[in-house]
């Protein structure tokens, strides 16, 4: 009797344990950017509130921190091996981290996801998370670099129609050209210290049917013929701009473009609020990034990718935050820049944006930057040759061969060390 | 005795907080380091490379670059500094009105935030909407626009007169209060043995404030050298690297490209030589004075 008593006291115990582990709560740490629009500090918390409803045993806690300590504090989180559950990353760190083992591979889990389906996604984007085979990340917003902003008076000014837009290389220069004097001119290029101008550089390359990696990201193409028309082309844009350019970041030439010193800039699609708050009389417009004349308009792929952490204790339900916070329906209101989901993004664009239909296109062929974990070092060697070029320190041929050299130096490097 | 030994443990633990924070933030560091030195280290890699790592330092071109710019810079500012402090000094000290509203004015671009001084003299050099070009076209030296910044053999230059306007109110500051100190009485001696205004500048001034001298030298010669915010904000190193001084190149290493054993090494360089230079500077100046 007394054993029997016993063994139900035992059964019971464990049914009750047992019973407060199945509805055991989670807490999942998520860092985002910070954003400035309340409106947009609103839609995150009642995604999130929704999202509650969804998983009521899920918690989810956010932190957020501005764009520039965003990257330093996620580092070293990670690095001290207490790095969140997830977060979002810049395409361009996504194979860093991966590399460096923070984050992990979600493969598995979008086999088996009915919602996350590779083609809701701008291709371009998708690609930038795969790292040597695996995916790491699911995209959640994008930018392109870049679109041509264009002032429709410096048209009318010269006597050119501002409903024509120049769509070739060659029409860039030359209405550039026209809108040149010594206190205006065609366009501001910049050379700064962010990623901005390898973006550009880069569609230049991508436009005339080139690439700064090969294939499998193994060796450096900058000193193939694509690459080396696309920087002698941006050197002659040098002629149509202010003095001044390789100490201006694009900010800089942003402010040029808005006081009316320019008349054409290259930015991507989220410039449009500041065009309109900065030079609200401005007649304004937007127009494909120019193509060679044989060549596509191939824009630069920017934008930010969810990860889920290695160190993640409940992976599963970090992945269904993702899942959710991607989806259509969120990605739409919760995202600042254009959602990665193809239709979110469409919803998104038709809405907020001018000239939907060009950025839509303008992202749809967009690719994205090499896939290389020492990224910021590889785009530092190609600022380095932009700027000797700009400088007239080393002709094009000279300054990319070099540049070439060194970055197959640090690919060597890499691929040998590992 | 056993009084004694107690009072001795528990001196022990009254610096016992200070202590720990200088370990955890000041010796660990500098300690951990030395050690990154040694290493090629970035996130996704580590290697232990040893001495051959300083040989690789010492045979990369920005390392002698970076060596000669940070010498140059900090020449030259600390110099410039010097003397304008000294002249500023010398005439505030004067009773005129609107003294005590200038000695106010002086101080401002000393407790001005680096970064906005910095944002401040972009503007200024700014070659389409910079006031400097405007005012060097009206006065008609130039007939177009200089583009000081993005000239690499003008942009160091460029930053060194920012940092001389930046700073050299802390020296004004240092040397009125020197000036101040030197006994009257000294003067009087001078006037009496017929000195004119030069000679009591050079005998009597000059040699009173020798202390005050001596470490507002060392003090701005070891600012100067690890200052920062100038540089990064209105050049960031560039154009092309060209105007990297030793604190912003290790910036961009450490953090921007994540060579971590790269910064470490030009870290590690960085101490010694601005150790060695304070040793040696301090020993002197102490020498000398015992000799005066």
């Amino acid at each position: 009797m007394k054993k029997q008593f016993l063994l139900g006291l035992v059964l019971l115990l464990v049914v009750c344990l047992s019973g407060v582990a199945f509805a055991q709560e989670v807490t999942l740490k998520v860092w985002l950017m910070k954003q400035a629009e309340v409106e947009l500090i609103k839609a995150q918390e009642e995604a999130l509130a929704e999202f509650q409803k969804l998983y009521p045993d899920i918690n989810v806690e956010f932190t957020v921190f501005p764009y520039n300590e965003y990257r330093d504090k996620l580092l070293i989180a990670a690095a001290a091996g207490n790095p969140p559950d997830v977060s979002v990353v810049d395409q361009i760190w996504n194979p860093e981290f991966a590399a460096a083992g923070f984050i992990m591979p979600l493969d598995d889990y979008v086999a088996q996801s009915p919602n996350v389906k590779k083609e809701d996604y701008f291709s371009g984007a998708w690609e930038s998370a795969i790292f040597q085979g695996k995916l790491y990340g699911i995209p959640f917003d994008v930018g392109v670099w870049a679109l041509n902003y264009y002032n429709k008076d410096f048209f009318r000014n010269v006597g050119l129609d501002p409903e024509q837009p120049p769509v070739t290389w060659d029409e860039f220069y030359e209405m550039g050209s026209k809108m040149t004097s010594g206190e205006q001119w065609g366009t501001a290029l910049y050379v700064g210290a962010g990623d901005a101008v390898q973006c550009i550089t880069d569609a230049l390359i991508f436009s005339n049917g080139g690439s700064v990696l090969d294939q499998n990201f193994r060796k450096c193409t900058l000193d193939q013929p694509p690459a080396v028309e696309a920087l002698k082309y941006f050197k002659k844009l040098q002629g149509i701009n202010p003095p001044g350019e390789v100490a201006r970041t694009e900010e800089d030439s942003f402010q040029l473009f808005t006081a009316g010193k320019v008349g054409m800039f290259w930015y991507g699609e989220w410039g449009q609020d500041t065009v309109n708050a900065r030079a609200p009389e401005m007649d304004w417009a937007l127009a494909n990034f120019p193509r060679p004349a044989e060549g596509e308009s191939i824009g630069t792929f920017g934008g930010w990718n969810m990860v889920i952490y290695q160190n993640a204790s409940q992976k599963d339900a970090a992945w269904k935050f993702v899942e959710f916070w991607t989806s259509k329906e969120i990605n739409e209101k919760v995202s600042s820049l254009t959602p990665a989901n193809i239709e979110a993004a469409q919803a998104f664009l038709n809405q907020k944006r001018r000239f939907p239909e060009i950025i839509f296109q303008q992202l749809a062929t967009a690719l994205y930057r090499p896939i290389f974990p020492r990224y910021p070092d590889l785009a530092e060697i190609q600022r380095n040759a932009t700027t000797h070029i700009l400088l007239d320190q080393k002709s094009v041929e000279e300054a990319l061969k070099d540049a070439t050299r060194e970055i197959d130096t640090l690919l060597d490097e890499y691929y040998t060390t590992r | 005795m056993l009084h004694n030994k107690k009072e001795w443990i528990s001196g022990y633990f009254f610096i016992l907080p200070s202590l720990i924070l200088l370990i955890v933030l000041v010796f660990y560091p500098l300690f951990m380091t030395f050690i990154y030195s040694f290493y090629d280290m970035s996130l996704v890699s580590t290697r232990y490379l040893g001495w051959e790592a300083y040989q690789k330092l010492f045979q990369n071109p920005m390392f002698s670059l970076i060596f000669k710019n940070s010498l140059t810079w900090t020449i030259l500012v600390v110099f410039f500094q010097c003397l304008l402090g000294l002249g500023s000094a010398l005439v505030l000290k004067q009773t005129f009105i609107g003294n005590t509203f200038l000695r106010g004015l002086v101080i401002l671009p000393w407790v001005m935030p680096g970064v906005i001084a910095g944002m401040a003299w972009r503007l200024i050099y700014h070659p389409q909407l910079g006031l400097l070009n405007h005012y060097l076209q009206v006065l008609g030296i130039v007939d177009q626009p200089l583009t000081w910044l993005s000239s690499p053999t003008m942009a160091l230059y460029a930053v060194i007169l920012a940092a001389i306007w930046k700073g050299f109110p802390f020296s004004t500051i240092m040397y009125l209060a020197g000036l101040q100190g030197v006994p009257l009485e000294l003067y009087e001696a001078a006037e009496i043995d017929g000195a004119n205004e030069t000679s009591k500048f050079f005998h009597v001034t000059l040699p009173s404030m020798r202390p005050v001298i001596i470490v507002t030298l060392l003090l701005t010669f070891i600012w100067t050298f690890n200052y920062f915010e100038l540089v990064y904000v209105m050049t960031g190193g560039g154009p092309a690297e060209s105007s990297h001084i030793f604190p912003t190149y290790i910036y961009d290493l450490a953090f921007k490209r994540f060579r971590f054993g790269d910064a470490s090494r030009f870290a590690v360089v960085d101490f010694l030589f601005l150790l060695i230079f304070s040793l040696f500077y301090v020993r002197l100046s102490f020498k000398s004075e015992e000799s005066a």
